[in-house]
């Protein structure tokens, strides 16, 4: 397995402690990684949910990406 | 003969004298007068010949006149007919060419107004769902506040975990 150096979690609002805390364990845990290093950023433009990006990685559950997967699949299927 | 005041002796002098004359002339003017007369017929028999064989010439000629004559005639109804064969033919070719010309020209013009009405409502729809899109991206940045941050945290590990797992 990879070793992984990096995570950075991307949110609309500022997380709590205790949030971010929740989200390290839950990942640490996920990834077997307990050395890696987290980091926490904002960005409005994500809406609500998260982004985690891992290295070079990148798993979109945002609320801002739902809306780009709707759009994307709404142009797919009408083929736009 | 006394009686009628004419002398016998010079009655019969004169009959001497007229059949001397008449002798002299026949002997020596009679032929050649004869001679001028047949040359003169000759003349006159070519002639006549030669005036029928020019009135036969004529006839032929005649003849032949009317034969070219007819003969133009039917050519020239021959070409007519031709001319108007051959200017029916193109009329047709012309006609059935603007047929075609116009046959694409509407064609092209409904393919054109097909693509038109396509990209329209292409155009309509694209521009629907984006504002659609942001419609509901104006709505969820609203009452995304009111939501439970920790359920949509807890929502987005558990899409982690399924993407992370397939990865």
């Amino acid at each position: 397995m990879k070793p992984i150096n990096t995570v950075t979690i991307t949110s609309a609002t500022a997380l709590s402690a205790d949030q971010q805390q929740t989200i390290k364990t839950h990942l640490q845990t996920k990834l077997q990684t307990p050395n890696a290093n987290f980091t926490f950023e904002v960005t409005p433009d994500v809406i609500g949910g998260l982004i985690i990006q891992i290295d070079d990685t990148l798993v979109d559950a945002s609320l801002a990406g739902k809306l780009d997967q709707l759009k994307s699949h709404f142009k797919r299927t009408l083929s736009l | 003969m006394e009686n009628l005041g004419i002398s016998s002796f010079k009655f019969i002098w004169q009959i001497i004298n007229f059949l001397v004359l008449f002798l002299v002339l026949a002997k020596f003017l009679l032929p050649r007068v004869l001679k001028m007369l047949e040359e003169r017929k000759s003349k006159i028999e070519e002639g006549l010949a030669v005036a029928e064989q020019a009135k036969k010439e004529l006839a032929s000629i005649e003849e032949i006149k009317a034969q070219e004559i007819g003969k133009a005639r039917q050519e020239s109804l021959e070409l007519i007919k031709q001319a108007k064969a051959d200017a029916e033919t193109v009329r047709k070719q012309i006609v059935t060419k603007a047929e075609g010309e116009a046959h694409a020209i509407a064609t092209k013009a409904q393919e054109d107004i097909k693509n038109k009405e396509k990209n329209a409502l292409r155009n309509i729809t694209k521009d629907a769902i984006d504002l659609s899109i942001i419609a509901a991206e104006n709505i969820l940045k609203e009452k995304v506040g009111s939501v439970d941050q920790n359920a949509l945290i807890q929502r987005s590990l558990q899409e982690f975990d399924k993407a992370y797992e397939t990865h």
